[in-house]
Order: structure tokens, then C-alpha cells, then sequence
């Protein structure tokens, strides 16, 4: 009994939060390594010379981020530090935030703890994810996040992508059966056979996002596919970095303060039977 | 020179009486088993809340809550450490209290004449919820908001007075800083103060009557020519150095977590909670942190927003009333019938149920699952009530066994 208590205790809640909100495509890992300077270094880069401008981590200092990721102060002053700002600063968007509401509608959010919200895996595929879409007022929408507000600042290095017709068809048959099951007026019949319909479809664009099916390229970047992949997996990892910068030194920390209980158990032990022996 | 300072101590403050009485010679029963843990471990996880509460109050700051939390996280020395080991000492808390009652519940411990000790225990218990609720406000993130938003409304609920009642709460006419502010003295202060008084009453009215144990025999029946119980033995050194043991294996478990899970998968710190409050954005998923979620799942089971305020509240009542709504006189699940036993492994099984439904999205089959399991909730103390009627008890023995 006590057995299937703890089993039923342990099973449950793993999913509890993954049945909350459907799930996006490309929904491919980020893999990130938070061990590896020069891909946080890489990420750093990137993350200043293409976010910044509007998206300030307002958490996060220059200091630290040297500290952490093995830079120099010069190094910083140097490559990261665009504007005014000291070393010791945290790190401030350049644009006017009052300006920024009336040109985009809103004040581009702080990103200090957006890995921390959204997940690692989410950040990267959004990242990946512009297409282009004519009817949106920057000219480029998103899989992942359906109607952004946000141009695709990396067009330069990614070059534009487009739906392609597989998944033009497959959003098509969605779209059809989910027009079956709201409708009020439909048999029973027609409903059962639409949600099998979609089904079907969600299957298919998940094998489309798994063989990177889903977009085609019409517009070369400055890097290729790969290379412009590996670089979002730096960017994602440093802002998986700054998100939670201790946890690294948190799990290093960890290893030592088990081993150490683990030590102190053994003697706790046999403390404890030495003192209980005459007990019966 | 220590007998002599303590000779001269001892004139003056009952150090080697209190010592005496309540650990040397304070006699417990010898077959504690792995239940019998729980009690100390609550100390020291009430220990590891006010030490590491007070250093975050050092740093922590009402008027930029956000800010001043992500500032412990990052610019405070070991200010993360600190912070997690608040953090997932609240959950940890709330693991080893629900243990605890369980343990109570399984041998009986609150019948004659320990009643009131459960009553203490049961005190603390919503005093701990009032401490964790207030505390999960502090750090200011969507889902502190939004949690606080829907249970201080719930206080809207009450007719005629209910809307005058969450604004005095509220201390403002939405849920601002003013709300978080008092929040914060209550935290920091008054529950915290009121938590340890009662603490010192559970452990005064325990000691006052002994002990109950896995047998639930009363050792005190049984004394040799000393007036010592027979099958009693000092709290100290036997039960110190035992829970020693039930110390570090905790620890390993809990700093497990700390270092390595501090979020546990969302459960002990919420994904939007890394997000600023913001009153004008609804998260899509309002969940309150695990522990509190078997009674929000019977706040949501009772279709009428005020009957479920109800219901829930009366399921805290309820738990109050046990040591006079169980009849029965034989203490220990050991003897008691099978009929008990399944009453309360059903009862155990759906009070797991009501936890997840708590933390999961609302569907019809959820919503049904969620009322079968708030009915049975109730229907199990009340068939506890008429249960000696019919229950087949074993014979208990004169002395506690081995195993």
C-alpha cells in the first residue's frame, strides 16, 4: 500500500503544467551548454548587438556577466558596452521607452528573466520561427508567437523564410475541422470524423517540425541554416545564463554539500546503533 | 567550575528542571518508528524559515519587491542560497506537516488525552497556511498576484459584507503595494511570532501527557519501581541521536532539491512568477503552489463561488473536530478493523486526487472527479463517527511490540 501511495505521489503531477497551453511548432531542444564560454560569449554578442537596443536586462550587470563568463573588464568595455555606460552597470536599453510605446504600441519587455519564464527550448524556437507575412505591419510573423509585434531583427543573418506548402496544407485541414467541431449545426458524426481529421494534421506538423519541414528559404542571410541555428542556440543560452545565473555554482556547490551529508549519514548511523544496542 | 556556574544558575532559572523534564528524563515510548520524525523535522525546517527569513528581510525591500528579490538572487552574496533555501523550506514545511498529521491520524495520537495537543497542531497548521499565503506575495511575480487576487476575493464572496471585508483587507480598492506592504508585516512578524508560541504549546501539552506511539499503548500504565514506564527510554541521548540520522537524510533530500531543482518543475516556484506583477495581464493558468491545492479544488468543485468558500473553510473545521468525531477507543491502526483501514487509504487517495485536479485545467471529467473526492473528504470523518458500531478491532496489547 505505503508503495502505491508513493508511486501515485511521484507519477502524477510530472505533466500537471505541460496539459496547460497547446503546443507551438518547431518545438525542436535548444541543447544549450552553460559550461561553454564561448558559446555564452557568442550568445553575449548577439544578445548586444541585436537586442539591446530595445530589450534591456535591467537585472544583469557588465561586471558580472565578465566575471561569469571569463571576459576582461577591457574585453567588456570593449565588445559589449555600446553606449555611455560603465562596467559596472546593469545593462540598459538604448531606446526612450515613452518613444518606444508610441512606435511598436508597447515598451519592449525586460529580458533578464525571460528563459526563466518562457523556457530555454520556447526562446529558440522563436527565434527560428519568422516567417514572412504581408498582412502583419512589420511584414514577418511567427509560428511560435502567432501575430508578434516585433520585426525579425535577424533577418540580416537568417535571411527570410516562408510557410511551405506542406505546412500551408496541414494548417489548411486544421483550420477545416476545427470549423466542423464550432460548428453548432454539425452531426455527431462529422465531428468525430473532424477531431480524427485533426489528429491526423497535428500528427503531421509535428513530423514536418521534426524533419524541419516547415519553412523554405527565399531570401539567403548571411549564414546558413546551421550556422544561424547554432548561433540562436549562444543567444539562447546566454539569456539562459542571465536568467539564472547561479546554476552552474548552485549544482558545483550541490555535489560538495552531499557528499558531505553523505559522509555525516555514516557517522550519524553508527552513532545512533551504538547508543540504541542495549535498547530491546 | 561548570557544576559550580551551574549550582549558581539553578538558584536562579530552572535550567537543569527544563533540561530534565523535557529531554534527559522526558520518557518516550521505544518503538518510534519512521513516522516519528516528522515532529523534529518541523522544527527544523521553522528554524531554517526564520533564520533565512530574517537575512532576506535584510535585503528585501517592500516599495521595489521585484527588483529587490532578483537583486538577493544576483548581488547579494549567496543571497540565491538564502532565497532557495526559504523557498523550498516553505514546500518542505508543508511536506513534513501534512506527514505529520498523517502520522497522527494513522495511531490515533489525538484521542484522550492528547486532544489538545492536536488542537495546537491544527492551529498551526492554519497558521501556517496564513504565513505562506502572505509570503507568496512578496516576491511580486504574476502568479503572487494573481493567487493573492483570487483568495482575497474569495472574502468577497460573503454576503452583505464581503465587498467592505476585501477592501479592509486589501487595504486599497485593487491589490497594490499597500496590500503587500501589511502582507509583508505579517509575515515577518505577527504570524511568525504567533507560529512559535503555538509551537511551544504543542510541545508543552506533549510532554504534559507523553507520548503517543505506533501501538498506541500508554506507557505510563506500565511503570518499574522508580516510577520510570517500562517501555520508555530518555529523549536524550536515544532520540537525539536518532533523529540525527532522520536530519541528515532529510537534508540530503532537501538541499537535493535546493541545489538542483530549486523551481522543482514549477511547483515550488512558478515559471510566471519570474514575471513582474501585472495587474492588466491574466496569466492563461492561475495555479496555486501544490500544498494549497486539495482545498482549491473544493473551492472549485461547488459550482456557487461562495459555497465553495464555504466547503473549503469547513474542511479545515472539520479537522478541528476529529479527536471528538473518532469514537473509536482502540488508538493504533495496528488493531484496528480492516474497515478503517480502507476507509483511510480511500481517504488518503483522494485527498492525493483533490492535490493534482488542484494544479490541473478544469474539464467536466476533472470537475466530477473533484466533487467525488470533496464527498468522500467529508464522508470520512463522518463515517468515522458511526464506525465502532461495526468495526472489527484486534485485542491491544498490554506493552508496545518490536516491530
Amino acid at each position: 500500500m505505503k508503495k502505491l501511495i508513493t508511486a501515485i505521489l511521484f507519477l502524477l503531477p510530472v505533466s500537471a503544467f505541460a496539459a496547460g497551453g497547446g503546443t507551438t511548432y518547431p518545438n525542436d531542444p535548444a541543447n544549450i551548454d552553460l559550461s561553454d564560454k564561448t558559446s555564452l560569449q557568442n550568445g553575449a554578442k548577439l544578445y548586444v548587438n541585436y537586442c539591446l537596443g530595445c530589450h534591456s536586462m535591467e537585472y544583469v550587470r557588465y561586471s558580472r556577466i565578465a566575471q561569469d563568463l571569463e571576459l576582461t573588464e577591457e574585453q567588456t568595455v570593449n565588445n559589449l558596452i555600446l553606449g555611455d555606460q560603465k562596467f559596472g552597470d546593469t545593462m540598459d536599453k538604448s531606446m526612450n521607452g515613452d518613444l518606444a510605446k508610441k512606435w511598436f504600441g508597447v515598451d519592449p519587455l525586460d529580458l533578464s528573466l525571460a528563459a526563466r519564464v518562457r523556457g530555454e527550448d520556447w526562446v529558440y524556437n522563436y527565434l527560428r520561427s519568422f516567417y514572412v507575412d504581408p498582412s502583419r505591419p512589420f511584414g514577418v510573423n511567427n509560428t511560435v508567437f502567432p501575430e508578434v509585434g516585433m520585426p525579425h531583427i535577424l533577418a540580416d543573418l537568417q535571411g527570410l523564410q516562408a510557410k511551405s506548402d506542406e505546412l500551408l496544407s496541414v494548417e489548411e485541414q486544421i483550420a477545416e475541422a476545427k470549423a466542423v467541431l464550432n460548428d453548432s449545426e454539425a452531426s455527431e458524426e462529422a465531428k468525430a470524423e473532424a477531431e480524427e481529421k485533426q489528429h491526423e494534421a497535428e500528427a503531421a506538423m509535428a513530423k514536418l517540425a521534426a524533419e524541419g519541414k516547415m519553412f523554405v528559404q527565399i531570401k539567403e542571410g548571411q549564414m546558413t541554416p546551421e550556422e544561424y541555428d547554432e548561433n540562436i542556440r549562444d543567444l539562447t543560452a546566454f539569456m539562459a545564463y542571465t536568467a539564472n545565473p547561479v546554476k552552474l555554482e548552485s549544482k558545483r556547490m550541490g555535489v560538495w554539500v552531499l557528499l558531505f551529508l553523505f559522509v555525516l549519514l555514516i557517522f550519524a548511523y553508527f552513532l545512533k546503533k551504538e547508543f540504541w544496542k542495549d535498547i530491546h | 567550575m561548570f557544576k559550580n556556574f551551574m549550582t549558581w544558575l539553578d538558584a536562579r532559572f530552572p535550567a537543569t528542571k527544563v533540561w530534565n523534564e523535557h529531554l534527559a528524563e522526558y520518557y518516550a515510548p521505544k518503538n518510534f518508528n519512521f513516522w516519528y520524525f516528522f515532529g523534529s523535522l518541523a522544527m527544523l525546517v521553522l528554524v531554517n524559515q526564520l533564520l533565512t527569513g530574517i537575512w532576506l528581510t535584510m535585503f528585501y525591500s517592500p516599495s521595489e519587491p521585484f527588483a529587490s528579490v532578483e537583486y538577493i538572487m544576483r548581488d547579494v552574496e549567496y543571497g540565491w542560497l538564502i532565497r532557495y533555501l526559504h523557498s523550498t523550506g516553505a514546500s518542505a514545511f508543508f511536506v513534513v506537516v501534512y506527514l505529520h498529521m498523517f502520522r497522527g491520524i494513522m495511531y490515533g495520537s489525538y484521542k484522550k488525552p492528547r486532544e489538545l495537543i492536536w488542537i495546537f497542531g491544527m492551529i498551526i497548521f492554519v497558521l501556517l497556511m496564513a504565513e505562506a499565503f502572505m509570503g507568496y506575495l512578496l516576491p511580486w511575480g504574476q502568479m503572487s498576484f494573481w493567487g493573492a487576487q483570487v483568495i482575497v476575493n474569495l472574502f468577497g464572496t460573503i454576503p452583505v459584507v464581503g465587498p467592505d471585508l476585501v477592501e479592509w483587507i486589501r487595504g486599497d480598492f485593487t491589490l497594490s503595494l499597500a496590500t503587500l506592504n501589511r502582507f509583508f508585516a505579517l509575515h515577518v512578524v505577527a504570524v511568525p511570532l504567533a507560529l512559535v508560541a503555538m509551537v511551544f504549546l504543542h510541545i508543552v501539552a506533549l510532554h504534559k501527557v507523553g507520548s503517543n506511539n505506533p501501538d498506541g499503548v500508554e506507557i505510563k500504565e506500565k511503570k518499574d519501581e522508580n516510577g520510570i514506564p517500562l517501555d520508555g527510554i530518555p529523549f536524550h541521548p536515544y532520540y537525539t541521536v536518532k533523529d540525527i540520522v532522520g536530519v541528515v537524510v532529510f537534508m540530503m533530500i532537501f538541499l537535493g532539491v535546493v541545489f538542483f531543482a530549486p523551481d522543482f518543475g514549477g511547483y515550488f516556484l512558478e515559471r510566471p512568477n519570474f514575471e513582474p506583477a501585472n495587474p492588466l495581464k491574466t496569466p492563461p493558468h492561475i495555479a496555486p503552489v501544490w500544498y494549497f491545492t486539495p482545498f482549491y479544488t473544493m473551492l472549485r468543485a461547488v459550482p456557487d463561488p461562495f459555497g465553495g468558500f464555504i466547503v473549503m473553510a469547513l474542511a479545515i473545521v472539520i479537522l478541528f473536530l476529529l479527536p471528538w468525531l473518532d469514537r473509536q477507543k482502540v488508538k493504533s491502526i495496528r488493531y484496528r478493523g480492516a474497515s478503517y483501514k480502507i476507509l483511510l487509504a480511500l481517504f488518503v487517495i483522494s485527498f492525493i486526487i483533490l492535490g493534482v485536479l488542484g494544479v490541473v485545467p478544469v474539464t467536466d471529467f476533472t470537475k466530477w472527479l473533484g466533487r467525488i473526492c470533496t464527498v468522500y473528504y467529508f464522508f470520512f470523518f463522518i463515517a468515522l463517527w458511526f464506525l465502532p458500531k461495526f468495526e472489527k478491532t484486534k485485542p491491544v496489547p498490554e506493552r508496545v511490540t518490536d516491530k
